[in-house]
């Protein structure tokens, strides 16, 4: 038990801020690293600011996260919802009364799935687990490393506009459902 | 006990990725942290969110503040970004086509809020004349600065959570978070 408490702790103090900051929340379990990235760096903050890729206006956004919240609860799960543009970047996230904080962090990984390979993340893990040497790219991808059921592209016509993602349920197969649910309430009026 | 060493494990996993340096500047670091390892997804318990608002008042309220800003002389596009009292996104919305940055400064600016329970614009205040102060938020790589925009919110003398928002570069980001926060003061409620 000794050598267990003092590979936590040397493990702690390893992890340095991060963990720091974990540390400050008494009594509770630690999360697994924040989901969004540490603020920019003063020489960051000087670049210019590209302008977004193309996506769906954010009340939009929202709304399809709402919905793909509310239909995944309604099957008793507690998940997170995830819309963001084609360079994967978030619009609207949102997350249920009860999700786990790291499911913020794995629809990302589906989104990004969907990004880069312009198809379900269903199907980019089929495919990965029929063919060794794509498994292998996702894997070396460090923004999708496995992939997972749970993301669809958002398409206007034949043009992908962006991802949106569901993660929480026990299963991709139960997670993808909410996502469609959540891009059929609002597909007639994407823009 | 296998517990505590795969948590270690974990914990160790995610210390050592953020305490990678700062890849270059161009192209801007996405918002999100990079996808979980597998030693993360698999450490149960997965802890959900902190005490925090319910995730329907954080979606009107970061959608108002949204909203507001929007609506002023300028058409300022932000992010609105609520959180529980651990800095956990409950919501995070993205007005059209605002800059990708503001996501991560808002989430700095809602650490800054957890991490002292005071609006970030006291921290502003306080940072100019107290220079031990300005040294720990630089040193802190969540917070790194203070920047006005960010509240605390809190219900009967409880601090739950944050709302923040990036985006106006004159200093319009309080008011917008406020004008959120107005919204939904009435009706907190915290899950």
């Amino acid at each position: 038990m000794r050598s267990v408490s003092l590979a936590v702790l040397a493990a702690l103090l390893a992890a340095g801020p991060a963990a720091a900051q974990m540390g400050d929340m008494p009594g509770m379990a630690a999360n697994p690293g924040p989901t969004i990235a540490p603020p920019p760096t003063a020489a960051e903050l000087k670049l210019p600011r590209p302008a977004r890729a193309r996506g769906i206006p954010g009340a939009l956004a929202a709304e399809g996260a709402l919905t793909a919240i509310s239909t995944c609860l309604g099957n008793g799960y507690k998940v997170t919802g995830l819309v963001t543009d084609t360079a994967g970047v978030p619009i609207a996230m949102i997350s249920g009364d009860g999700a786990a904080a790291i499911t913020q962090r794995i629809a990302m990984t589906k989104a990004q799935a969907v990004l880069k390979y312009k198809m379900t993340s269903g199907e980019v893990a089929a495919k990965a687990a029929a063919d060794k040497s794509f498994a292998a790219e996702v894997k070396a991808d460090p923004m999708i490393e496995t992939a997972r059921q749970g993301a669809i592209p958002i398409m206007i016509g034949s043009e992908m506009v962006g991802a949106f993602a569901v993660s929480g349920a026990p299963g991709g197969d139960k997670d993808e459902p909410c996502a469609r649910a959540g891009l059929a309430k609002i597909a007639d009026r994407l823009r | 006990m296998k517990s505590f060493v795969f948590l270690a494990a974990a914990v160790f996993a995610v210390g050592a990725a953020w305490a990678q340096p700062m890849p270059p500047d161009n192209p801007p670091r996405p918002t999100m942290a990079p996808s979980p390892t597998n030693a993360e997804t698999g450490a149960r318990p997965r802890p959900h969110r902190a005490t925090g608002i319910t995730y329907e008042l954080a979606v009107e309220a970061a959608e108002t503040a949204v909203a507001h800003c929007a609506a002023l002389p300028k058409d300022y596009r932000v992010t609105a970004l609520v959180t529980d009292s651990a800095a956990v996104p409950i919501a995070l919305v993205t007005g059209n086509d605002g800059a990708a940055i503001t996501q991560r400064i808002a989430m700095g600016k809602s650490q800054l809020v957890v991490k002292y329970k005071t609006a970030s614009t006291d921290a502003v205040a306080k940072a100019k004349s107290d220079s031990a102060f300005r040294d720990e938020l630089a040193a802190n790589p969540l917070i790194v600065a203070a920047r006005p925009g960010g509240l605390p919110i809190m219900l009967n003398g409880q601090f739950v959570g944050t709302i923040s928002v990036s985006g106006t570069p004159d200093g319009h980001d309080d008011e917008c978070a406020k004008a959120g926060l107005d919204k939904i003061q009435s009706r907190l409620k915290t899950f």
